[in-house]
């Protein structure tokens, strides 16, 4: 990443955002102001409803706020089009969900070559960034296994390999580990970390677990749609040291 | 190169085979309902589509090709007289009555067939050896598909409007969906409806120099004669005419449209929501790729191409069941006609609905926000 570590990846100004069922209007945002820089990893908590989805959507530009405005490397993606906000999301994110909506069709080798075809990466590359984004997830034994034939932990790394192999500026995670036993829970959330300090990546985390708690670099709190809490916990656990590669075999 | 639509076809084949075989379902109902119509506007325009004619004059302002009674015999010089008129041969056709010997008693028509060797012997579909036993007189042919109505067997006798006939053989397809054909020479004809030759032959049939325009020459001789004396129509466009009396007077057209249209909507539901199915089964993956900066054209063309192997999949069943069909048809004397434009526009049909479908249930994607289909 050639994101300098002090440049905001990603900024948000009084974000207010609301659904509508029938009668009844949800106020979910209700004026969040949020910065994330390179190089972090910021988990966003909260109890359920609380917003933090919706917030990490509109952080994201999978959905757009009421009011407010969110850029992305300093540039605002309110006014972009369809087909531009696409192409921000290309150039600069990757996402991760609960599930890891991997095709049932395709070898995890394939998932990953897939993105990277279709977002259009050179095709000599393709095979070599697609073994190298497994290999760092610690599938590089796993490659030519289908979903039908993984654990929900493998799956998710598959996931994690497909967001990483475009090398995004800004990686978003909702909810990652919540279908994760502890051991694959541990390991999807030390290889995001990684991908932070690394990578030089923001990574922001939606989560309600709290075992993640002792790996994050920063840590904000969601509580009926404003934040409650912003704080960077002081002494990181020594296990985060811990090779990643190592952890995954 | 990853195709996620060939590797989905063939992880969810048990999905995509039901959406392939009522595609094939859905076509071959259109090509067989089509082609049974047609073959029964062709049934009831035989002797006129297997004539070797390139013009046909008839009594003027028929509605259907078997409605003319007489063309009066003086104006055949007229024919004779224009430059591309090769040869002229008259031509009688009537309704009659069948006895056999064993009580059997049907309507038919009579259709009088030139033996004598030129342009314009014979019909189409009977062999030179079947047409040589219509030169012995009071002989005549007979489907095989109509022998048992007839009581019919070859070398057996029957009476025709009074008269003795010999059944020389059989033809095949040759079965109308009016009333039992009954092939003779025209000169035996002749004898055996005296009362026709009055004022002259119900059709003259033309045969013309192919170095002549057709519809030129048709204008040239509705001119000489003028349209109150005889029609001048090409079996195509005769064959039409009557095609449209017969499907507006019998009430058919309805019935075969009525029933069309049900297999339209049949055909469109059921394969619309197989095919849509698999696409809303994988919408999550869809939607995931889409975050990741996936444009909608590029999981379109995913669709489309998922799409094309199911229809090119399924036109080839349709086609290898219809031929099937259209064997047994054959051997069973139904009338059945798939011609290659039925095939072409069922081919197109059955390849858009399979392509709309999918679109339609990837416009989920795209109707609503990413965020929205990841919860």
């Amino acid at each position: 990443m050639l994101v300098s570590s002090d440049t905001p990846a990603l900024s948000a100004r009084s974000l207010y955002k609301s659904y509508s069922s029938g009668d009844s209007r949800m106020d979910i945002l209700k004026g969040i102001d949020l910065s994330a820089r390179c190089g972090e990893l910021t988990l966003l908590m909260g109890p359920s409803g609380s917003g933090k989805s919706t917030l990490m959507a509109v952080l994201a530009g999978l959905s757009r706020p009421d009011r407010g405005t969110v850029s992305i490397l300093g540039q605002p993606i309110a006014d972009l089009g369809e087909a531009n906000l696409t192409a921000v999301r290309l150039r600069q994110c990757g996402f991760i969900f609960q599930s890891p909506n991997l095709f049932g069709a395709l070898s995890a080798l394939d998932q990953v070559r897939l993105v990277l075809q279709l977002t259009g990466a050179p095709a000599a590359d393709i095979d070599s960034r697609a073994w190298e984004s497994l290999k760092e997830v610690g599938l590089s034994d796993r490659t030519h296994l289908k979903p039908s034939a993984m654990s929900g932990g493998e799956k998710q790394r598959v996931a994690i390999a497909r967001a990483l192999v475009k090398q995004p500026t800004l990686l978003f995670a909702d909810e990652p580990t919540s279908a994760l036993d502890r051991t694959n829970g541990d390991l999807v959330i030390r290889i995001l970390r990684r991908i932070a300090h690394r990578n030089g990546a923001a990574v922001l985390c939606v989560t309600h677990d709290s075992r993640l708690v002792g790996h994050a670099d920063r840590i904000v709190t969601i509580d009926d749609g404003r934040i409650v809490s912003d704080e960077r916990p002081e002494t990181p656990d020594t296990f985060h040291h811990r090779d990643i590669e190592h952890a995954a075999s | 190169m990853v195709s996620l639509a060939r590797q989905n076809l063939v992880h969810e084949w048990r999905r995509f085979a039901a959406a392939i075989l009522t595609l094939a379902f859905s076509g071959l109902l259109i090509l067989v309902q089509v082609g049974l119509l047609l073959g029964q506007l062709d049934a009831f325009t035989l002797p006129l589509t297997r004539s070797r004619a390139d013009l046909w004059i008839t009594a003027p302002n028929i509605q259907s090709w078997d409605q003319s009674t007489v063309v009066p015999a003086r104006v055949e010089g007229l024919f004779w007289s224009h430059p591309a008129v090769l040869d002229v041969h008259e031509m009688s056709l009537g309704y009659t009555d069948w006895r056999t010997g064993d009580g059997a008693r049907q309507n038919v028509m009579i259709v009088g067939v030139n033996i004598r060797p030129g342009a314009l012997s014979g019909l189409d579909g009977i062999a030179a050896d079947t047409l040589a036993v219509l030169s012995t007189p009071e002989t005549v042919l007979v489907d095989q598909a109509d022998a048992a109505k007839l009581g019919a067997t070859v070398g057996g006798t029957a009476e025709i409007a009074g008269r003795r006939v010999t059944i020389g053989g059989f033809v095949r397809g040759f079965r109308s969906n009016l009333m039992p054909l009954v092939f003779t020479s025209a000169e035996s004809l002749r004898r055996i409806n005296a009362d026709w030759t009055g004022s002259g032959p119900p059709y003259f049939l033309l045969k013309l120099d192919p170095r002549f325009d057709v519809e030129q020459v048709r204008q040239d001789l509705e001119a000489a004669g003028g349209v109150q004396t005889y029609g001048v129509a090409t079996p195509e466009e005769l064959a039409a005419k009557s095609a449209l009396f017969w499907l507006e007077e019998s009430g058919a057209g309805t019935s075969f449209g009525f029933s069309m249209l049900l297999a339209l909507l049949v055909g469109v539901g059921v394969t619309g929501q197989t095919l849509r199915g698999a696409v809303i089964a994988s919408l999550k993956e869809y939607a995931t790729l889409r975050a990741l900066g996936v444009t909608v054209g590029q999981l379109r063309a995913i669709v489309v191409e998922q799409s094309l192997w199911v229809a090119l999949v399924g036109n080839l069943l349709m086609f290898a069941i219809a031929g099937l069909l259209s064997g047994l048809a054959w051997f069973m004397g139904i009338p059945l006609v798939l011609t290659w434009w039925l095939g072409g526009i069922t081919t197109l049909f059955v390849t858009a609905i399979a392509c709309l479908s999918g679109l339609v249930a990837l416009s989920v994607l795209y109707r609503s926000e990413p965020a929205d289909l990841l919860r």
